[in-house]
């Protein structure tokens, strides 16, 4: 592997460290996913290495997909070809060094590994339902096997981001380094600790099994949110699948559900919003390089229903704001609707 | 829950915001209210100190002048409620500095919003587009729909609720106000006179357990109410309007096609960077399923010819009010997509 390489294996001793290197979040673009293959093949291939880790140069692990290759046809590996599969063919443990983000093809390349440990700060997750897809590199199979499959079922719905320390306490992490410390040194220490283990730890291996009313169950509860939405409910499909099939076949029927998704009006909605969402930042016409002033002492003038909404989102995204009224009285009934609407989302469980 | 609290100081007066970096004024939506409150905030804050308006149609560039630095001054639209929803709509005045706005961009990310530039047009953009729409509606009834009817509509293409239950939330009264000082400067304003018949009638909508819905005492549940539906009868009856009945499709274009053409408007106003931004304002201001990309992606599904023939038919059948726009019947003439459309720089 030449430097320049957006994947390289180090040597840390008889340990193998490979480092994708993909600015600026390390997605599975172009020849990442290659060279991971490639790395593996190497440390397998090397006598000298007993076991491997597999991190993120950077900002990040790897942060998932690379999105914009997506509905442009472009070439998906075989099953039996995919990082996962050489993983899961490896014979010697991969220990997954997390921090950042693992999400989507991130996480389902970390579960493919044998170990998992991350830094506090880490989230994980499988969001590909919100761009109109499903994990389609085998995290609807992994994850209920490694999570349980009711977990499996509320992330990959959701597709929300879980922070490491709950990630731990739902297995899907191994562990979870303190605050501070030096996730390479921790994750070359756990492969060396972990390097004679056999037979090695795979998540293919475990057995998910569930009570198969919680399908119908998730089914119902998204009835409303969802309709007119195919990607939920081929989410709840793969997860079913992973439950009453073995693995090849769980697989299989991913990659079916997935193929209805990609390219459907639903996904390539989805898609649109996401990007529109990113260009909607951009105001071309302005000068370049103009900074956004900092600013740490807000203020709302006016305690009414609006005011009081906008102080709550100064407050709730952490800053200190004043709200001031020009009548007692408002300033008063202002406060009371504050409290009230805070009361309000405790109430229904979005607060504590 | 305390600690958010804690977070928001209670304040009496200007002396004691002096020191603030930025202040959003969120004061009664009235010019001559909010004049006042910005030649004060001028006097005594900081120079430095950014002054931002939530007003949702005010002339930013007349509030901008009453201060002695126009150049730090922006608009920040929120939606209500305002802790909850993302969009975050920034008006530009012409003498608002490049930092002013990216100052304003910034504030609603950092607050979890989406920040969406507009000109300063009435309404802005997201309203402004949003208007034919709440218009047409109410047109649709005198024509023999009902309000059930609609919002079903609506809601089986993806809105969370239909358009008359939330005009029953938001208050029917507010509305009235508006159509009231519009048809007073605008002659050949079209009047809606089923929703003005209803407000008469002290139907506010959820607050006083009755709009274009019946309530429960208690139940936000929206019950449809042959009250409503004989008021309807009797406009459309006295207006001789002719009546006829309508496909779920027909009412979905009437609503979404109406807001396009405007759109396309504001767009050739140079009031808007790019359709996309459009889509963006109606997916979190206006709650249109995300799925469906935005108002400007799910007509492109359509077709750029096919909206404009049926708008130009629409035209010739109901006047004015259905005048294709230049941008729209330039993309159909050409072929162009409206994601491809090239709108006016920004002005």
């Amino acid at each position: 592997m030449s430097d320049k390489s957006v994947v390289r294996l180090e040597k840390d001793g008889d340990i193998g460290v490979i480092i994708v290197n993909y600015p600026p979040v390390n997605a599975l673009g172009p020849g990442v996913a290659d060279g991971i293959i490639a790395c593996l093949n190497q440390g397998n291939a090397d006598p000298s290495i007993k076991a491997m880790v597999l991190m993120g140069d950077g900002r990040s692990f790897i942060a998932g997909a690379d999105i914009r290759g997506f509905g442009t046809g472009r070439k998906r590996p075989p099953l039996g070809e995919r990082t996962y599969d050489v993983m899961d063919r490896s014979a010697k443990p991969v220990v997954a060094a997390i921090h950042g983000y693992a999400l989507g093809g991130g996480l389902e390349n970390a579960m493919g590994c044998h170990y998992r440990i991350a830094v506090p700060s880490a989230k994980v997750g499988l969001p590909e339902v919100l761009i109109g897809i499903l994990p389609g590199g085998g995290g609807t199979q992994r994850l209920p096997r490694l999570a349980g499959p009711q977990t499996a079922l509320e992330m990959i719905v959701s597709g929300r981001h879980v922070p490491a320390p709950e990630a731990l306490k739902l297995g899907i992490l191994d562990e979870v380094l303190p605050e501070g410390a030096n996730l390479r040194e921790a994750a070359v220490a756990k492969a060396r600790a972990v390097a004679d283990i056999r037979p090695l730890p795979r998540v293919r291996d475990r057995e998910a099994k569930a009570d198969p009313g919680i399908f119908d169950a998730m089914r119902k509860s998204i009835a409303r949110r969802a309709r007119n939405q195919k990607a939920p409910y081929n989410c709840i499909l793969a997860v079913e699948a992973a439950c009453t099939l073995p693995f090849e076949e769980g697989m299989k029927r991913e990659q079916e559900l997935f193929m209805e998704l990609e390219n459907a009006d639903e996904a390539k909605g989805l898609r649109y919003a996401f990007f529109a969402e990113r260009e909607v930042a951009k105001l071309p016409d302005l000068p370049p390089g103009v900074p956004a002033a900092d600013f740490s002492k807000p203020a709302v003038v006016g305690a009414g229903t609006m005011g009081g909404g906008i102080a709550m989102s100064f407050a709730d995204f952490g800053y200190d704001v004043l709200i001031m009224d020009a009548s007692e009285e408002g300033l008063n009934r202002g406060m009371e609707r504050i409290r009230n609407n805070y009361a309000t989302s405790v109430k229904r469980g979005s607060l504590a | 829950m305390d600690r958010r609290l804690a977070r928001i100081h209670p304040v009496a007066g200007y002396e004691d915001i002096k020191d603030c970096d930025v202040v959003v004024e969120a004061v009664f939506e009235r010019m001559d209210v909010k004049k006042p409150v910005f030649a004060e905030l001028d006097r005594v804050m900081n120079k430095d100190a950014f002054l931002f308006s939530n007003t949702s149609a005010l002339d930013m560039d007349d509030l901008a002048s009453v201060t002695s630095r126009p150049e730090k001054v922006a608009g920040t639209h929120f939606f209500s409620p305002a802790n909850v929803m993302k969009l975050l709509e920034v008006v530009r005045p012409k003498a608002a500095s490049p930092e002013t706005l990216m100052t304003a961009m910034a504030m609603g990310r950092r607050i979890g919003k989406i920040s969406a530039m507009a000109g300063n047009t009435d309404g802005f953009v997201a309203n402004r587009s949003r208007a034919p729409f709440n218009s047409e509606m109410v047109i649709l009834l005198e024509e023999g729909c009902l309000p059930e009817q609609v919002d079903k509509v609506m809601i089986d293409f993806g809105y969370p609720m239909g358009p008359f239950a939330v005009g029953d939330l938001a208050g029917l009264d507010i509305g009235a106000e508006g159509r009231k000082r519009r048809a007073l400067a605008n002659p050949d304003y079209r009047k809606l006179p089923i929703a003005d018949k209803l407000v008469e009638m002290g139907r506010f909508g959820q607050k006083t357990g009755a709009g274009w819905y019946r309530y429960e005492k208690g139940d936000r549940t929206p019950h449809p109410d042959p009250e409503v539906a004989a008021i309807i009868k009797q406009v459309a009856t006295e207006m001789g309007v002719p009546q006829k009945e309508f496909t779920d499709r027909e009412i979905l274009c009437r609503l979404l096609f109406s807001s396009v053409n405007e759109a396309c408007r504001i767009l050739e106003e140079g009031k808007a960077y790019r359709t996309s931004d459009v889509d963006v304002m109606w997916l979190h201001g206006f709650g249109f399923p995300r799925y469906r990309g935005g108002l400007f992606f799910w007509a492109d599904g359509i077709g750029v010819r096919e909206v404009y023939n049926q708008i130009a038919s629409w035209h010739q059948q109901y006047g004015e009010r259905w005048a294709p726009s230049k941008l729209l019947r330039d993309l159909a003439e050409s072929g162009t997509s409206f994601r491809d459309a090239k709108p006016a720089p920004f002005a």
